[in-house]
């Protein structure tokens, strides 16, 4: 089990699905004015599993998430993928890296401007080396993976929430990311397409053997998608085991979640 | 010592936010004309905006135009007539509406209906995370968003505005006629014999300012807009007051700089 100082572990040891570490993150701060989210955070994703990262409100999970794409830069600390620490590559090694990764948006974020095929597209715009029918077979394997083929020339505003989610998944899936960050991807779903959207995550990370971070307070999409799960509190990993695990942890705060 | 505070707050901070915000808009601005010259081109896209803010703009500035012509025409007749100058309407209208009220009403019209609307479809995007998802997915969401808006706006100003000058110059011959009688070969030779190289170049070339202005305010303030739906109305009506403030001076400027090298 990794071994990170000031946090509580739990007694069990973690099954993970492998060892190969493809996230490093080391000693990470960063704070907005006054207000300081990440103390010196310490977090690992191994290959092919999924971790879900839990905490209170404003405890820093987006944040972390979006410092991992460097949508935020952070203050201090490494963050090590694919070998390389995405603090120091400059924009073209960064573009690349992003390539590897894809990013489920707590709104999903598809372009209201353009169709759900247009969607899928745009990531792809900058591969010239993508054939019309390579493309085009990519989409509709996308589309097949959520279960939304025929949505392919509807605009998002004629989706559900629930629609918009897959379709999210769709367009990160479409350049086969190796890691997959997802902030909050069944809120404000109800509870049966919760439950698709976690079922979804698993079929994504066992077909295409991603490693995922998911960013969530849902306990049940939690329960469902976890290998591990790691809790944040203070700007910092708190306690780290399999939902089991800290669901039966006497830790006071940790046990809070569960109820 | 409270006092002393209480003072810099009060005075300093809001100075503090105003040069903060000019050095961040000469950023956006260096940005632009650094991303405008950098491969990949998106043609596409340019094409699609320089058709939404050119072409769906034409009917709104064509019946504008239209009105700004008949009503110049109307409400000058009076006092020409007063000074028995009634023959001078048409020149005085032609020269009146291409080399300022055509340009600045036009710009004005725009920066109301593109700017604002430049101004409130990114920072909608912004509130929803789509200009986060372009950035993760390896697209420059400068070059994509901005870069194409403000060209477009720059290219197509001009046009609107050589298209609300025509349209307002029909309207001036309608205006003509309700109370006189010119045919339309004598009135456009009027027009033609009175129009200066000097009345139309600067006039057309302070265009491209406007549409400039138009364009990289609204995305600015689209682009930096705070989160939440306020933020989405208040970068709309921020674009539409900052571009108008900047057309005015801008014209400002333009009318100097013509009067001193033709010597007015």
């Amino acid at each position: 089990m990794e071994s990170i100082s000031n946090i509580y572990i739990p007694s069990e040891g973690l099954q993970l699905p492998g060892d190969e570490r493809v996230v490093e993150i080391k000693d990470l701060h960063i704070a907005f004015g006054s207000t300081k989210v990440l103390r010196g955070l310490n977090l690992v994703l191994h290959k092919g599993e999924n971790l879900v990262v839990m905490g209170k409100s404003g405890s820093g999970k987006s944040v972390l998430i979006k410092c991992m794409v460097r949508l935020l830069d952070a203050d201090k600390g490494s963050i090590e993928m694919f070998g390389k620490d995405i603090e120091q590559v400059d924009r073209d090694e960064l573009n690349e890296m992003r390539k590897k990764m894809g990013f489920l948006f707590q709104s999903a974020a598809l372009y209201d401007s353009m169709t759900v095929k247009e969607n899928l597209e745009f990531p792809l715009r900058n591969e010239k080396n993508l054939a019309e029918a390579e493309i085009n077979k990519r989409i509709t394997e996308a589309l097949e993976n959520v279960g939304l083929r025929e949505a392919a020339n509807k605009m998002p505003s004629e989706l559900s929430g629930g629609m918009r989610k897959r379709i999210g998944l769709a367009r990160t899936l479409i350049m086969k990311p190796q890691i997959i960050l997802y902030d909050e991807p069944t809120t404000g779903l109800d509870p049966v397409t919760a439950r698709e959207i976690s079922e979804l995550i698993v079929k994504v990370q066992s077909k295409y053997e991603t490693s995922g971070i998911i960013i969530t307070h849902d306990l049940e999409c939690a329960r469902i998608t976890s290998n591990r799960v790691v809790m944040l509190k203070d700007g910092k990993c708190y306690a780290e085991g399999t939902f089991d695990e800290l669901r039966g942890s006497d830790n006071k705060w940790v046990h809070s979640f569960f109820e | 010592m409270e006092n002393e505070t209480q003072i810099k707050s009060h005075y300093l901070a809001p100075l503090k936010k105003f040069f903060s915000d000019v050095g961040r808009l000469v950023q956006f601005i260096t940005a632009f004309f650094r991303e405008v010259f950098l491969p990949p081109y998106e043609m596409n896209e340019l094409a699609r905006q320089s058709y939404a803010i050119g072409c769906r703009s034409l009917p709104l500035v064509g019946i504008t135009g239209f009105i700004m012509g008949l009503v110049l025409t109307i409400q000058s007749r009076p006092t020409l007539v007063q000074f028995g100058a009634e023959a001078w309407l048409p020149a005085m209208v032609t020269v009146s509406i291409v080399r300022e009220i055509g340009p600045v009403v036009t710009a004005l019209i725009c920066s109301g209906k593109v700017g604002s609307g430049i101004g409130a479809e990114l920072a909608s995007m912004k509130v929803t995370e789509q200009i986060d998802a372009m950035e993760v997915s390896g697209v420059n969401p400068f070059k994509y968003l901005v870069v194409t808006r403000v060209l477009s706006t720059t290219l197509m100003v001009p046009v609107l505005v050589i298209f609300s000058d025509v349209i307002a110059l029909y309207g001036s011959y309608v205006g003509v006629n309700i109370k006189g009688d010119v045919n339309f070969r004598l009135f456009l030779s009027q027009v033609i014999e009175k129009l200066d190289f000097s009345d139309v170049m600067p006039a057309f070339a302070k265009t491209f300012f406007f549409g400039f202005a138009i364009g990289i305010i609204g995305c600015y303030k689209g682009y930096y807009s705070n989160s939440g739906t306020e933020g989405v109305g208040r970068s709309a009506n921020s674009a539409v007051v900052l571009s108008s403030l900047l057309i005015f001076v801008i014209d400002m400027i333009a009318v100097q700089l013509t009067s001193l090298y033709y010597n007015d």
